[in-house]
């Protein structure tokens, strides 16, 4: 078997993850008439914001790939690294692969994650974001009470589409207050939609009875009831927790592009300039990956990121595109989303208890984080080696934005990411060495 | 003078270095350019092996190595997943099998305590590929978590009040008469008698600017990790022709060398090794070397391919010419101190490593272990 790095180049583009950014990319990329390969690990294309059920209509990649034989969608496929000479390696129905492209787009959105919470893990405790996803992309209801708490936006997105499917949603407890959101007025002005949505839901919420607790935290989800800093217990059956959205940077750290730590965030972001170039040649990470800043910014940096790697791959876009406007619209989104987060970010409480899990894969808690971070420890990788917090089957996805808060809250920055190692997914041992 | 001897490096030598030289009463300090043991250490599964070792004096050192890792889990308790779990080598076909029952003889003249089965190893390991025709089951090899016995290390220095400084980069080492004075990054300086350094593969970095050198060179080495399953491994379980790549000193670096051996840990994973290859100092992770290493490991345990692979990770042993470590003074004081070539034995050696660095430090013995390990004798 020839060494995958010797294979020829192909001319096509990889673009890695089928949302929104994906989708702008490949809009922009078929125009012009490049062949281009979407990988997802999704049996549906349209990512977290458009996921649909199995046997819902095609979505718009789904037709694109149908109607142009520039365009192939391989659904049901986890990217697993990206290596050195723009190697996608992947495991799907047809067994493991590694592929050469001629550039590859990062559009792989963020995921959502609760803060160290006693109780936490615990019977019926999911992120609002697992519970979403149950409902939209396998129709999955869940049963009894449910409660949606932690922080921003997101959770009335989520609680809302619970509502709607006839789950009786008792409450939704928001670290944000009124005066929060009326904070983010003014830099919303920029995005009149995102004002409007947010108006509708609240508006769609009461309608159905769902109390909403804003300005309010959790302090407790143990024994199945959710204690908040009002005093107030809520009895739940399932709950759906979402105090920060991460965006999936795995795969941008296994090409082996620059990583920056974003304080306002509060995690580890791909470095990138305006359109989406990485530090690594002919890569590009856009959507969530710059930061997580919703859905509209997807699709212009998702467009942006496509412009890029056709003007660096010396192709002529379909039309010539008003880039200063569309990277002004992006720089208003990114000012929103910073300013959001910012805000988020301000009412986040240290973590307190312990004993409360850090790392949900190896049970490491609280305290052994901070032993580490007291002797001084201030990169995620020397915790990890050390605690073994991230060293389980996700990769410190859910546990690596918290240990850099612990790194914070001792007074330091923290100065690296976890070294993302090779296989961001895990992939079955018999699968993997197939053609060796 | 500030401190009687600095340990550049905060790896398994330096670690244990820096244990020694406090034990035997001085008054030292850690640096190193990234966190804790950022090298080698972290990117290695922890053998502590003599079961690879042909004779010699590596095996001399591993025997009394082994010995010390037993003591010093007595003295300071077990925070590092020491485990003495034995280690048994494989053997497929019959000319292997009287190889191997030749290795073992020659280890049991030697007075280590090891055994030769040809068959009946059910009781052993029962997980072995039907090929196997015989195994060689050494009693006392062990097994240690790295990471965690450099932070138990740490931790039981840093109480004692051993300042690490962790994230600087020594920007500069200045030899006098007097003594030694190392610059920080930041411009911080350490005064002190002595300086160790165990630095690993990295150590000229360090010598460059003194016109110095030892003959160390990076040989990458890949291990792929598999998730906790129902896959029983007792012991570490190695291909006999894990040891001949264990022990070439060819220095050939033409390709990728493979040999299996796999190991569970104790929080249930079990690591799969091994690869060796000279590439420079490049640590990326090839997934083709990761395929191949778990290939070699699944034809010894074939029921390990039910398993998922959850990460793999490369790192640089500090390969001698050799085969032998450099332990010893390099220039004209005798105040600098290397400690490296340890190729994949480093984790073993750690122990008899930092007496052996003691001995140049506190006893002036400039020749430990009769010479052998004198970090100049490729010089000549």
């Amino acid at each position: 078997m020839p060494h995958p790095e010797q294979n020829a180049a192909s001319n096509a583009v990889a673009i890695i993850g089928a949302g929104p950014a994906g989708l702008a990319a490949t809009r922009e990329l078929a125009a012009a008439g490049m062949a281009i390969e979407i990988f997802d690990e999704q049996p549906r294309a349209g990512g977290n914001v458009g996921r649909v059920a199995t046997g819902a209509p095609p979505t718009e990649l789904e037709r694109m790939a149908t109607a142009q034989p520039g365009v192939t969608l391989h659904s049901s496929h986890r990217v697993t690294a990206i290596g050195r000479y723009h190697t996608v390696e992947s495991a799907g129905p047809d067994g493991y692969e590694i592929r050469r492209f001629a550039a590859i787009l990062l559009c792989c959105g963020a995921y959502d994650l609760a803060l160290p919470l006693p109780g936490v893990p615990g019977p019926g405790i999911s992120s609002a974001g697992a519970l979403q996803a149950l409902l939209k992309g396998q129709g999955v209801v869940p049963r009894g009470r449910v409660v949606i708490a932690g922080s921003g936006p997101f959770l009335y997105v989520a609680a809302d589409g619970l509502a709607r499917a006839g789950v009786p949603v008792t409450a939704v407890v928001d670290r944000l207050s009124a005066t929060d959101y009326a904070r983010l007025a003014l830099p919303g002005l920029a995005v009149p939609g995102n004002g409007l949505e947010f108006m509708l839901r609240l508006w769609s919420l009461r309608r159905h009875g769902v109390r909403i607790l804003q300005g309010r935290r959790p302090t407790s989800a143990a024994g199945g009831r959710l204690q908040v800093d009002s005093g107030e217990e809520l009895p739940f059956d399932r709950l759906g927790l979402s105090d920060l959205f991460v965006p999936q940077s795995q795969l941008a750290r296994t090409a082996g592009c620059r990583q920056r730590y974003s304080g306002d965030g509060g995690y580890f972001v791909t470095e990138t300039d305006q359109d989406g170039r990485t530090s690594v040649d002919s890569i590009y990470v856009c959507g969530e990956g710059q930061g997580v800043r919703g859905w509209r910014h997807a699709l212009l940096s998702g467009r942006l990121a496509a412009l890029a790697a056709l003007n660096d791959l010396g192709r002529t876009p379909a039309r010539a595109p008003t880039l200063t406007l569309i990277r002004h619209r992006r720089r208003l989104l990114n000012a929103f989303g910073a300013r959001l987060e910012r805000i988020m970010r301000e009412r986040e409480t240290p973590a307190n208890g312990g004993d409360s899990v850090v790392c949900a894969c190896e049970g490491t808690r609280l305290d052994a984080v901070r032993e580490a971070v007291d002797l001084g420890l201030r990169d995620l990788s020397s915790i990890k080696v050390v605690t073994r917090c991230g060293m389980g089957p996700c990769q410190g996805r859910y546990c690596e934005p918290v240990v850099s808060r612990l790194i914070e809250s001792g007074g330091n920055v923290p100065t690296d990411p976890l070294n993302q190692r090779a296989l961001t997914r895990p992939v079955p041992a018999g699968e993997f060495v197939d053609g060796v | 003078m500030a401190y009687d001897a600095v340990v550049i490096g905060s790896g398994i030598i330096g670690s244990f270095t820096a244990l020694s030289l406090y034990q035997r009463g001085l008054n030292v300090a850690v640096v190193d350019r990234g966190g804790l043991a950022p090298g080698t250490s972290r990117s290695s599964d922890g053998n502590l092996l003599c079961s690879d070792k042909s004779g010699g004096p590596l095996l001399e050192l591993s025997r009394r190595s082994l010995t010390l890792w037993d003591a010093f889990v007595a003295e300071h308790g077990n925070d590092c997943e020491y485990d003495p779990k034995g280690s048994t080598v494989v053997a497929r076909g019959d000319e292997q099998a009287r190889d191997l029952a030749a290795h073992v003889e020659a280890h049991r003249s030697a007075g280590i305590d090891c055994e030769f089965l040809d068959g009946g190893w059910a009781r052993l390991e029962r997980e072995l590929a039907p090929e196997v025709t015989a195994v060689g089951h050494w009693r006392h090899d062990a097994q240690v978590q790295p990471m965690l016995a450099c932070y138990q290390i740490a931790r039981l220095l840093r109480a004692r009040g051993v300042p690490y400084h962790l994230y600087r980069d020594v920007t500069s080492i200045e030899e006098s008469d007097a003594g030694v004075r190392i610059g920080l990054e930041g411009g911080e300086t350490l005064d002190c008698g002595h300086v160790g350094l165990c630095t690993g593969v990295w150590t000229n970095d360090l010598l460059a600017p003194l016109s110095l050198s030892v003959a160390v060179r990076p040989r990458k080495g890949h291990i792929c990790v598999l998730e906790r399953g129902d896959v029983t491994v007792n012991s570490k379980i190695a291909d006999f022709g894990y040891n001949a790549t264990a022990e070439d000193t060819s220095g050939d670096d033409s390709g990728v060398q493979t040999a299996a051996i796999i190991e569970s840990t104790r929080s249930g994973t079990i690591l799969c090794g091994s690869s060796r290859e000279f590439s420079g100092f490049d640590r990326a992770v090839s997934s083709e070397t990761l395929r191949r290493v778990l290939a070699d490991c699944i034809e010894i345990v074939p029921a390990l391919a039910r398993l998922r692979v959850i990460r793999g990770y490369a790192g640089l042993r500090p390969f001698s010419p050799d085969g032998l470590p450099m332990i010893g003074p390099v220039g004209s004081t005798g105040r600098l101190i290397v400690a490296t070539g340890h190729e994949g034995a480093g984790h073993g050696l750690a122990p008899v490593t930092g007496d052996l660095v003691a001995r140049c430090i506190v006893d002036r013995d400039t020749h430990p272990f009769d010479g052998v390990l004198h970090p100049q004798r490729f010089a000549s």
